[in-house]
């Protein structure tokens, strides 16, 4: 189907544009309408909660449900869609074909994530989930003429160039800490970022733990989600990016959503999920760190700003992440650690009231005294230099050393070992801990106690 | 005289974000976005629109006399959607339209909670009456379309 040469004529005032041109307004800030029209022609509209660029030629739209929308596609495959520019007020109106419906492969898994990233705000996945990808082929874009349009907003920074300088900080990282201090330093400075959290992936939980932060109150250092919880949970668990511009709309959109669930009678899924981080961000983006195929971790940035995050953003921390997650994993060591430790240097016992660790096996968690400090791995490698410390008076080792003891549990591939140790090291200096961790060289690390120890170990 | 149904007429005096559609057989369907509805005698209703983005939406109408408005409060995503068959395209006196400086005011207080300030809403209202028109039709059946399931259940029309 192409418009009709009588009708492009007429419409002196409108101007066609390409697709690209405008691929920012496709942000889901504004919800798209769609028109369709049944075979007599009885025309029907329906708003959508996503519109998504594919490419040049093409958008996708959400099904999600089956609907008078749904039956007049298939009936004849014609359609019209306008969406409004979220920072110009400017719009677009859109005639397109029905092509096909996608149930799979990388559009589907984006937008399924993008749309469990707005469920997760209210706990809603089980009503509100995407059973396809329509794509269309767009025939015609018209802006659309006699609006007063906005200046578009100023860009943050200069992206390119503020990528490249946070790449640039990054590869001058030789060990593990100072990479993860440039990156939370770097998107700061660089990006002009102010809120951040680095998560990585635990296998063998699947649950996800922050390593770095940047911009909160309390650093969260330690502090865990679970796989497919909120935005970041979401784009680690699908290897992902996800962008959500305006939570608050996202918020009342899923409490509307809800409302009618409830009406129905239908499952309204689990309480409202608290976010880490920011209490109330009005922006988020999750960036998964993928490395051969697989996702490591995921960076989340957050801002008290809508839509904060541009696609281009978006496109430039999918850079950085790469570099980070490749990095990461040079660092973890391996290879490049010692052979044998050297004998350890005779340390003289500590003196005064001692330390109670407590230690819980089924989840690997350590107390001190009575306060928590630490779970998982971390834990367990606390608990492992605490029985060796007791056992034999042993206060140093070593990577390889670690990576060998059952105790841990460590998983066969990726272990994040020393990300691990690190945050380990970082939560006993926080907490003002009486024993601490520290490296002593390449791949090696001393226990230090300022007091006794005593360890007990519950189940 | 019957009229709208009591609940109809209350939600479409809210500040509202409104869309209104049509289909002729050439071009295929078509929408615009319209900025004010008014309630009129012997229950019809008329919405008032942009006609320069809006031609080819009213030549469609003028064709085919069959539309569908969808009206949405931004702040609860409440939506009706409300159809007719004999619709009609009317010139546009701004005098006559109280109601576009009402969901002027209105519709910009609704989206101003999402960090849109009012110049956002001045964008689309500030329109320049001789470059408004008037599509008026007699509902013939309205729909909930609040997002989520069971969007599309037919309402009460008339009281």
């Amino acid at each position: 189907m192409s418009p009709r040469p009588a009708v492009l004529a007429r419409r002196a005032g409108d101007t066609q544009v390409s697709l690209a041109e405008i691929r920012r307004m496709f942000e889901g800030v504004i919800p798209a309408v769609l028109c369709t029209a049944s075979s007599e022609g009885v025309p029907h509209l329906c708003y959508l909660s996503q519109a998504e660029y594919v490419d040049a030629q093409h958008v996708a739209l959400s099904f999600q449900f089956f609907n008078r929308s749904r039956q007049n596609i298939l009936a004849n495959k014609r359609a019209a869609l306008t969406v409004d520019d979220p920072y110009t007020a400017g719009g677009v109106h859109l005639r397109l074909e029905y092509l096909r419906t996608e149930y799979e492969g990388p559009l589907f898994e984006r937008m399924k994530a993008k749309l469990a990233g707005i469920a997760s705000h209210s706990g809603m996945d089980k009503v509100y989930h995407l059973r396809g990808s329509d794509v269309y082929r767009v025939l015609e874009v018209r802006r659309l003429q006699g609006r007063r349009e906005l200046a578009a907003p100023k860009a943050r920074c200069d992206l390119p160039a503020a990528t490249r300088g946070l790449s640039e900080r990054l590869a001058a990282c030789a060990e593990m800490s100072e990479l993860l201090d440039e990156a939370m330093a770097g998107l700061r400075e660089q990006l002009l970022i102010d809120h951040a959290m680095l998560l990585l992936l635990d296998v063998a939980s699947q649950r996800l733990y922050a390593v770095a932060s940047l911009g909160y109150a309390a650093s969260g250092l330690g502090a865990e989600i679970e796989l497919g919880q909120g935005v970041a949970g979401i784009a680690a668990r699908e290897g992902v990016a996800l962008r959500v511009g305006h939570l608050t709309l996202w918020r009342t959109y899923a409490r509307a959503i809800r409302q009618r669930a409830a009406d129905q009678g239908l499952e309204g899924g689990a309480d409202e999920i608290p976010m880490p981080g920011l209490a109330e961000p009005r922006s988020q983006m999750a960036v998964p760190l993928k490395l051969q195929g697989r996702v490591l971790g995921v960076l989340l940035l957050e801002s008290e700003q809508d839509q904060h995050f541009s696609y281009d953003d978006e496109d430039a921390l999918t850079i950085v992440c790469t570099q980070l997650a490749l990095q990461m994993s040079l660092l973890q060591g391996g290879a490049a650690e010692p052979e044998a430790p050297p004998p350890p240097a005779p340390v003289a016992a500590p003196e005064g009231e001692p330390l109670l660790l407590r230690h819980y096996a089924h989840n690997d968690s350590v107390f001190l005294g009575q306060d928590y400090l630490i779970k998982g791995v971390a834990g367990a490698i606390l608990r492992a230099l605490a029985e060796d410390w007791l056992a034999s008076g042993r206060c140093e080792f070593s990577n390889r050393e670690l990576r060998l003891d059952a105790r841990l549990k460590l998983p066969d591939v990726v272990d994040n070992l020393e990300a691990r140790l690190i945050l380990l090291q970082r939560r006993l200096q926080e907490r003002a801990a009486p024993l601490r961790i520290e490296k002593s060289g390449r791949g090696r690390w001393r226990l230090r106690l300022e007091r006794p120890l005593r360890l007990e170990l519950l189940d | 005289m019957y009229q709208l149904h009591e609940q109809l007429r209350q939600f479409l005096g809210l500040g509202l974000s409104i869309h209104i559609g049509a289909c002729d057989a050439a071009t295929g369907p078509t929408l615009s976005r319209a900025l004010a509805v008014q309630l009129r005698p012997a229950a019809r209703l008329a919405v008032l629109l942009p006609a320069l983005p809006g031609q080819e939406l009213l030549d469609a109408i003028a064709q085919t006399a069959q539309v569908a408005c969808v009206f949405c409060q931004p702040t609860s995503h409440i939506a009706i959607q409300i159809k007719g068959r004999d619709a009609r395209v009317e010139p546009a006196w701004t005098a006559d339209w109280p109601e576009l400086t009402r969901n002027h005011h209105g519709f910009a207080a609704e989206i101003a909670p999402f960090g849109f300030g009012p110049e956002f809403a001045d964008a689309w209202f500030d329109v320049p009456g001789a470059q408004l028109q008037v599509v008026s039709f007699l509902p013939t059946g309205a729909w909930n379309q609040t997002p989520g399931p069971g969007a599309g259940a037919p309402m009460e029309l008339f009281a």
